[in-house]
């Protein structure tokens, strides 16, 4: 036993590098894994809802009548939920921290129309959607397009409403099919195939 | 003889970190009872199970408390587990208890850094936290995160450390040996820490068996007891693990415990990471917990035992979750180490049995 | 050894014999704690051996029990019986350290007790599918003398339409497995069916009939249609309409059988050429369909995804030749 156990170490310190850096002259690198904020790929994102939905903080916004994600980057806590639900790999948790602001700004993305309809024109014979690579205005021509729609969904809303219903099967049967196992999927498709 | 009075102590006083009100009824300079009060940071977090589902609620059980933030997700995440019958990949299984080790040495040395601040060794408490500063940094490499790191999920475990990365685990782990070795002996060979601390706060080893005191707090009374021991997960394929006992009683011996259990978390690391088998990190958990099914679990988190309790009714949404923390258990022992103390002890009898109030109340 | 737990229920009257008999034997006192379970509370205590853990259960404690404190044999208790106390409302009596109610001090008296109406829809729901799935359990491991229970499991679906009773008889015919196929997919439609629901303002949630009509009028949205009249009258048409066609779908699905496909070719022959005739309908449809089944892709894990996408390429592409 003896007094000043610490001594080499205190010493030591004395001509070493200091441990701290100089923020904000100096700022400590970022490792590439780091949990900083999401970003969405524009592009991929189908709007389908499901990042809004499994957010533990509600901080995602999916507004498919505007076509536009948004987030509160003040309320999300990068847990990176949203981006492991993500169907279509959309969003990314990437380094760089949200900056302090004086106000609790939201993030908004605008989600360009164009991945949606590619498989649905040729199915429903839809009206020509905006372009692929065009920016998210183009949507305008699509979207009135679209109002034009409902009022004869109105005059024939009995008729429709059972071609809708038809077609609801038809996606839900395929979701269902996938749930099955492989032979008993097998026999149905194979039974729509032929009735085809 | 003088006369007995009340002197409160806490919710805020330097030593402690979280709210915790005492009670301290005292007759000249000696504490003849005390009397704990929680209730400060009570957020119903429990409640918020009925609110998100079983998926999402992992990320508030590591939010229940800073220190130990990835235990509590692995413990709630292995009860849901339980309850839904899933069994998780062995390299899952592997990874998080590195992981959970890797928390118990930040823990263990963020404890030892507030016990010399609480003594008054400024600069021993600061190589501390330097030292669980690289630790930190080992997280942040691994994870994404600091102190949350949202890496598991109900049926394994969101990343993967590579084999570089579990390299550079060991490298870092054996380099703050001999600085650490150091911290420890100061802090158990340096007279004035011996004079705060030897022989005071004795808790008898019957008393804490018969409290039922847990973690360190209890090893430290002779109490052999660990839920590592139980081998539950990767622990079981550990070549040998016995828990780090004392039979001091005292704060220094509780200092002792956790010093040495830091040492003996570097050897499970490196034991576990030389073993860790290859393939999958999870498996798809689909469906709900089964309506009445209940399910609980034990952990070791870096302070003792927590116990976890899941119910479900057949929804996503659990009927009801609890989690009961170390240190509402050891409360208990708490008050009953402080009978006889001097006031100019408390603070440092507190701060041994490790207390997260926050934990506590969820 | 391993971590064993179990179960066990156990009478208030027996609660503090219980405990002194685990203190005598050198258990550990793990922790107690309450559970609501309408309209009465359950208690839950704790203890440990030698890796055992023993959680008993005293069910159906009301507010008028009193419960004895059980602090005098484990003092640790103190904090879990205050709580149980506040949160839960149970009478505890004589506990060593007595916060006479001053532990949380909630705001309001007793909040583990409430349950939201959408909560208590949710889970009644689930109690019944779980006890139709007991009582089917039995009948069919019973055989014949199920017949006396089949009654009850279908009174237990007396929320829902006529349908699913006549599905409930169906499925009695059915063997097991095919059964429990039919089930599930039921009961992934009615977890569905109970998201949407939670998303709907409270109000809606009351009426069964209301919460189709908002499920509908969030994916006429989708379709960016200006009117909310228009679209409440597609929606609610498309409502009533969709939930008779699954029920039958599912049943169809389910037996897959020669025969039984060949009904299910039969269902769906017609649908291609409806596609055609309403051209301009048709997009507006496909839209909620689209996101829907996304949605329902994005929960299927990714080989099967894949294998429903192909799927579609497919069906789209016979569309087309028509």
């Amino acid at each position: 036993m003896g007094v000043f156990k610490l001594g080499k170490m205190t010493f030591g310190s004395l001509f070493k590098k200091p441990e701290t850096v100089l923020y904000p002259i100096e700022t400590k690198p970022q490792p590439a894994g780091l949990k900083g904020h999401i970003e969405i790929d524009v592009s991929t994102c189908i709007l389908c809802g499901l990042c809004e939905k499994s957010c533990p903080t509600d901080c995602i916004t999916v507004d498919k009548a505007t076509s536009t994600w948004s987030t509160n980057p003040f309320a999300c806590i990068q847990c990176g939920y949203c981006v492991t639900v993500c169907p279509k790999k959309s969003l990314s948790m990437l380094p760089g921290y949200h900056v302090a602001n004086t106000v609790k700004d939201r993030v908004v993305a605008t989600v360009p129309e164009k991945a949606k309809p590619a498989k649905k024109a040729d199915v429903a014979k839809a009206p020509e959607p905006a372009k692929a690579d065009e920016p998210a205005k183009v949507v305008e021509p699509a979207k009135s397009a679209d109002h034009a729609k409902p009022a004869a969904e109105a005059k024939a809303a009995e008729a429709a409403s059972l071609e809708q219903g038809e077609l609801r099967i038809d996606a839900e049967l395929e979701a269902k099919l996938a749930l099955m196992s492989d032979e008993s999927a097998a026999k149905v498709r194979a039974a729509l195939q032929a009735g085809k | 003889m003088g006369q007995k009075s009340i002197i409160p102590f806490g919710p805020q006083h330097p030593v402690l970190p979280e709210p915790l009100h005492l009670d301290l009824v005292v007759e000249d300079e000696v504490v003849l009872e005390a009397i704990p009060q929680i209730g400060f940071v009570h957020r119903g977090l429990e409640r918020l199970v009925q609110k998100k589902d079983y998926n999402q609620f992992v990320y508030v059980a590591e939010r229940i408390c800073g220190i130990c933030a990835f235990g509590h997700s692995m413990g709630y995440a292995e009860t849901i587990e339980r309850l839904m019958g899933v069994e998780i990949p062995k390299r899952a299984e592997y990874l998080r208890v590195i992981w959970h080790e890797l928390s118990r040495i930040h823990s263990h040395i963020l404890w030892l850094g507030l016990a010399a601040d609480a003594f008054g060794h400024e600069s021993l408490f600061m190589h501390c936290w330097r030292l669980r500063e690289r630790i930190l940094d080992l997280f942040e490499k691994t994870t994404g995160g600091r102190v949350i790191f949202s890496v598991v999920k109900v049926g394994g475990v969101f990343r993967d450390i590579d084999k570089s990365q579990l390299d550079e685990f060991n490298h870092v782990l054996e380099g703050i040996k001999d600085e650490y070795s150091q911290i420890v002996n100061a802090f158990l060979n340096e007279p004035s820490v011996r004079n705060r601390t030897y022989g005071v706060g004795v808790l008898s080893s019957e008393d804490a068996h018969n409290l039922s005191m847990v973690g360190p707090f209890a090893r430290a009374s002779a109490v052999n007891y660990d839920v590592r021991m139980l081998g539950n997960g990767a622990y079981g394929d550990l070549s040998d693990f016995q828990p780090i006992l004392s039979n001091n009683c005292d704060c220094y011996a509780r200092m002792e415990v956790r010093a040495a259990e830091v040492v003996q978390s570097i050897e499970i690391i490196k034991e576990l990471s030389a073993r860790i088998p290859d393939g999958e990190i999870a498996v798809p958990v689909k469906g709900s917990p089964a309506f009445g099914s209940e399910a609980c679990n034990v952990l070791e988190q870096p302070r003792g035992e927590c116990y976890y309790f899941a119910k479900g009714n057949g929804t996503k949404y659990l009927d009801r979750m609890r989690m009961r923390t170390p240190t509402s258990q050891n409360l208990a022992g708490m008050a009953v180490a402080l009978k006889g103390c001097d006031v100019a002890d408390v603070n440092m009898i507190v701060l041994t049995i490790d207390p997260c109030i926050s934990c506590t109340e969820r | 050894m391993a971590l064993a737990t179990e179960f066990v229920p156990l009478q208030l009257d027996r609660l503090r014999d219980t405990a002194h008999r685990m203190k005598d034997e050198g258990w550990r006192f793990i922790q107690t704690h309450a559970a609501y379970n309408e309209p009465n509370v359950d208690l839950y205590y704790s203890f440990m051996k030698d890796g055992n853990v023993v959680n008993y259960r005293i069910e159906g404690v009301t507010k008028e029990d009193p419960v004895p404190s059980i602090t005098d044999i484990f003092l640790a208790a103190f904090v879990f019986e205050n709580e149980a106390r506040e949160l839960f409302g149970v009478d505890m009596r004589d506990i060593a350290i007595d916060f006479q109610g001053g532990l949380y001090a909630p705001a309001e008296t007793e909040p583990m007790r409430i349950i939201s109406p959408e909560q208590k829809a949710q889970i009644e729901k689930a109690r019944k599918a779980a006890a139709a799935k007991a009582a089917k359990a039995a009948g069919a491991s019973e055989g014949a003398a199920s017949k006396a229970d089949a009654p009850a499991a279908q009174s237990s679906w007396k929320l829902s339409d006529e349908k699913r009773a006549k599905l409930e008889e169906k499925l009695k015919e059915m063997d097991p497995a095919k059964a429990a196929k039919v089930r599930a997919a039921l009961e992934a439609k009615e977890a569905a069916a109970a998201a949407s629901s939670k998303e709907a303002p409270s109000a809606a949630a009351a009426s069964s009939t209301a919460v189709p009509a908002a499920k509908a009028g969030e994916a006429s949205g989708a379709a960016q249609s200006p009117s909310p009249t228009e679209n409440t009258a597609v929606g609610e048409a498309l409502a009533a309409d969709a939930p008779g066609r699954d029920d039958e779908l599912e049943a169809k699905l389910a037996l897959l059988g020669e025969e039984k496909a060949k009904k299910v070719r039969a269902a769906l022959a017609g649908k291609p050429a409806n596609v055609d005739a309403t051209g301009a309908d048709a997009p507006a449809g496909h839209a909620i369909d689209d996101a829907e089944l996304e949605a329902k892709l994005a929960l299927l894990d990714a080989d099967k995804a894949e294998k429903v996408r192909a799927a579609l390429a497919r069906a789209a592409s016979a569309v087309e030749g028509e």
